[in-house]
């Protein structure tokens, strides 16, 4: 994490949609450059409102959104795009061009950056999602997965300095998953500051340094994911459910008071400290 | 354990012949390098709950599409092998004759829904089958009631949400009470706790109905929990068949079909367990073996 | 996913007035009656009485805002039929008669007449259109069609369109959503292909399984029965009957009287025929772009 100020603010941000729904209730959000920060909900918790709340394509009805200290009510769309980039949750809602290379040059020409720009930047994407094979093909004709990894080399070829991800791993396998994971971690490590959004709790427990949960369109709870995925009850009102492993260590006895694990080599640990430490088997 | 039934009816499970039967099934799509489905066979009794596991491009979709002849008769492939569900040849009759041995829920239920109201999108198969308008009336209440849309018949399908609108493709299966239901990947895009309810409905189905389940998903956790079998998929061939603690168990065979086993089970793996004891795949079932370890 | 209401021109506005009530079996023999009399007759001064007793009509029933929408919807058509008519009739006998020029584009006094004649032929089936079919749920309305023997094919094709064609406008709004945020810029040519691209792709894709799914329920296994009803009582088709003779009535009556298909010339002073025409085409651009940039807003 570096020490800047935060890249993304969202202060009191409410958005109600023409019909009256108030999908985004005050919810108030910090997230500093090398930051990854989850936002977890059940569907219709307003998570998808707050994604395009980040990027200027909804502006706030009442509160503020700041990417980058540029005001999201005071900047057009394709100006925030320089800054914040939103990767939708359906691929198919975004591919369009004829070859692999065209959908990624798409977002840099709009940019309006330099032919060998583009190109530079074009093959950097391509690189980090493992798609430099297929370039010349048609997105159309590449499998549900590596379309997911297509739509997200498109964004991330506008290198923003703010990235959200709308339900990145929904119908992915645990290897097409674990790509996404790996590109988060890189780009935490880059100084990119992520919001991932998503109901999927083992891509949160790997990835995010915080995480914070929606319900209604409001903030229910925030904090690191260890802290937040103790609170079952918590959990359980907000439609969600801790990865298994978390579950596993918060039900054995002899871990209790121990740390909360995400990861099944954290389980292992604690168990084999916990029998270390001397404590009776229960 | 197949939950909510008794010893009597697993008795009688175990002597009942297969509703589905697949043999050396061969799938190829036009102008495909490889076969999409490689020599796959098994057989799915009634009242069974089975779980389809594999990679992305394994051939699950391949395989739920066969059941009812949507491949090779609307998508075409070549295809060889036998396919029968119901007693009927999957592969040869007409899909819309199969309706009634077999309801097949495709994923993207919101791309399923295209009527005026649920009521009428439930009773679209049901007119199709030439029901008599009282019963049909009948059946469309007692199955909205079932999955838990009772009091929704009015509404436009396309105003549920999520998890409403995939029981909504749900009930319009189960209307036409097929003895066997196909699924593929129906909880995608769902929060946790709609998957879960999703799953005890399905086994409330078959433990109810006697329907044969088989669905399609990337959820091991609970598919380890709620389902009797699992077969994996990898590369259009099937690679393993059993309960899912002897599935989940072979975490070698697992890791090379590219299929994750659930948390608890590799838990039990790095903690090295008595040789010869079989691992635990369940949450109940994996309190109960750490709890037994040193 | 929530979907939002409708917003197609026959866009069914649930309520409970007398209207709302009525069968849907009257309110259509009424409809087509309507129309057959509008089309029998060029004279302004019938088309815009039915204009207004349909608006009347809509009014009670609690759907004149549905109507006022419907006819901004249709505001670029009648528009453009004005621009286009003006400035070059079908035919003249003996020649069109020129009545002011803008440019090198000249008015036709034919040209305009017949336009606005056209126009309010529009307005007349408009507002008596929304008025029965606002009122009538889409369902109910092609329950009606079917016991008219109708062929099922037909009425599910309707049925798909009504419900698909604001699927395919919220697609459109996300695909829009999507490529403004990589940075795409308003709505130029350039624009075309990354948003219908996607939605065609999607749509077909979306089309796909939806014909798998209709089959894998059996569509089209043999005869049909049918799940919604419509109760028709004697009243409704009394209702029904009466239509056929005041249609009749109100048609032979707007032949004779005043000659179908001879638009009577109105020969309007050449400041206002410019008027028109100017105002119908800053209407059409108005109303265009005003549409596009709300779609894009979403």
């Amino acid at each position: 994490m570096s020490g800047e100020g935060p890249v993304l603010v969202l202060r009191r941000a409410t958005y109600r949609y023409p019909g009256g729904v108030v999908a985004v209730d005050g919810v108030s959000l910090d997230v500093a450059a090398g930051d990854v920060i989850g936002i977890a909900g059940a569907n219709g918790a307003g998570k998808s409102t707050l994604a395009r709340l980040c990027n200027g394509l909804l502006r706030p009805v009442t509160g503020s959104i700041v990417v980058d200290g540029l005001d999201t009510r005071r900047h057009e769309v394709h100006e925030l795009a320089r800054t914040v980039g939103l990767v939708f949750q359906h691929p198919r809602a975004q591919l369009f061009a004829r070859t692999v290379a065209e959908e990624l040059a798409f977002g840099p020409r709009n940019l309006g950056c330099s032919k060998v720009e583009v190109q530079g930047r074009v093959a950097r994407a391509a690189a980090r999602l493992g798609l430099q094979d297929v370039m010349a093909v048609s997105p159309f004709e590449l499998p549900a997965p590596r379309r997911r990894h297509v739509a997200i080399a498109s964004v991330l070829t506008m290198e923003p300095r703010v990235l959200v991800l709308d339900e990145p791993t929904t119908g992915q396998d645990q290897d097409a998953a674990a790509v996404v994971a790996d590109i988060v971690r890189d780009l935490r490590a880059e100084g990119v500051a992520v919001a991932c959004i998503s109901h999927d709790m083992r891509l949160l427990a790997a990835i995010a340094d915080r995480v914070v949960v929606m319900a209604a369109g409001r903030v229910v709870a925030a904090g690191t994911p260890r802290s937040v995925f103790a609170d079952a009850a918590m959990l359980e009102a907000a439609g969600l459910l801790a990865p298994q492993v978390t579950r596993l260590g918060l039900a054995l006895p002899r871990l209790r008071g121990r740390p909360v694990v995400l990861a099944v080599e954290e389980l292992a640990e604690e168990l084999a400290a916990a029998r270390g430490s001397g404590g009776e088997m229960q | 354990m197949i939950p909510g039934r008794d010893t009597q009816a697993i008795d009688s499970v175990a002597s009942l012949s297969p509703v589905v039967s697949v043999r050396d099934l061969r799938v190829r799509y036009p102008s495909a390098a490889t076969d999409a489905l490689d020599g796959v066979g098994f057989d799915l009794v009634p009242g069974e709950l089975v779980g389809l596991v594999g990679l992305n491009g394994a051939g699950k979709s391949t395989l739920c599409r066969c059941l009812n002849g949507i491949v090779p008769q609307l998508v075409p492939a070549d295809v060889s092998g036998s396919v029968t569900v119901g007693g009927m040849d999957a592969l040869r009759t007409s899909v819309r004759l199969m309706a009634c041995v077999v309801g097949v829920v495709l994923d993207e239920p919101d791309a399923q829904l295209s009527q005026g109201t649920v009521g009428e999108e439930v009773a679209l198969g049901l007119e199709s089958m030439a029901v008599p308008w009282s019963e049909m009336v009948a059946r469309v209440d007692d199955v909205l009631a079932r999955v838990g849309l009772a009091g929704m018949l009015e509404r436009p399908p396309l105003s549920l949400s999520g998890g409403e609108q995939q029981r909504l493709v749900l009930a319009c299966a189960l209307a036409l009470r097929p003895p066997v239901l196909v699924l593929d990947e129906p909880t995608s895009g769902l929060d946790p706790l709609s998957r879960a309810a999703v799953f005890d409905l399905l086994a409330d189905v078959a433990a109810r109905d006697g329907t044969a389940i088989i669905v399609a998903e990337h959820d091991v956790e609970l598919l380890a929990e709620r389902a009797d079998r699992i077969l994996v998929l990898h590369d259009g061939r099937l690679v393993a068949s059993g309960t899912p603690a002897a599935v989940f168990g072979d975490v070698s065979a697992m890791r090379a079909a590219g299929v994750r086993v659930p948390d608890v089970t590799a838990v039990a793996v790095t903690l090295n367990g008595r040789a010869g004891e079989p691992l635990p795949v369940t949450f109940e079932g994996g309190l109960r073996w750490l709890a037994g370890i040193r | 996913m929530t979907a939002t209401d409708p917003h197609g021109l026959l866009a069914y506005v649930p309520g409970h007035s007398w209207l709302h009530r009525a069968s849907p079996l009257p309110k259509l023999a009424w409809l087509a009656g309507a129309v057959v009399v509008v089309l029998a007759t060029y004279e302004p001064a019938v088309l815009v009485a039915i204009a207004v007793l349909g608006y009347l009509l809509a009014l009670s029933a609690g759907v004149g805002r549905a109507a006022v929408r419907t006819l901004i919807a249709l505001a670029p058509v009648a528009a453009s039929v004005i621009v286009l008519q003006t400035l070059a009739p079908v035919a003249c006998r003996p020649a069109c008669t020129p009545v002011a020029s803008i440019g090198p584009l000249t008015l036709y006094a034919e040209g305009l007449s017949h336009a606005l004649a056209l126009v309010a032929r529009l307005l007349a089936m408009e507002t008596v259109g929304v008025a029965m079919l606002a009122t009538t749920h889409p369902s109910d309305l092609f329950a009606v069609l079917r016991r008219l023997r109708l062929p099922y094919e037909l009425s599910l094709m309707a049925m798909l369109s009504l419900q698909l064609i604001p699927q395919l406008l919220e697609e459109l709004r996300t695909v829009l959503q999507a490529q403004r945020s990589r940075g795409l810029r308003a709505t130029g040519i350039g624009a075309l292909v990354p948003t219908l691209v996607p939605v065609v792709a999607g749509s077909f894709d979306r089309l796909t399984t939806l014909v798998l799914s209709l089959e894998a329920r059996g569509l089209g296994a043999g005869p049909r029965t049918s799940y919604r009803r419509v109760d028709l009582r004697r009243v409704d088709l009394v209702a029904t009957a009466v239509a056929l003779p005041v249609t009749i009535a109100g048609t032979v009556v707007a032949l004779t009287r005043w000659g179908a298909g001879q638009a009577s010339t109105v020969v309007l002073p050449p400041e206002v025929a410019v008027a028109i025409v100017v105002g119908a085409a800053v209407v059409f651009v108005v109303v265009m772009t005003s549409g596009l940039r709300a779609l894009a807003r979403g």
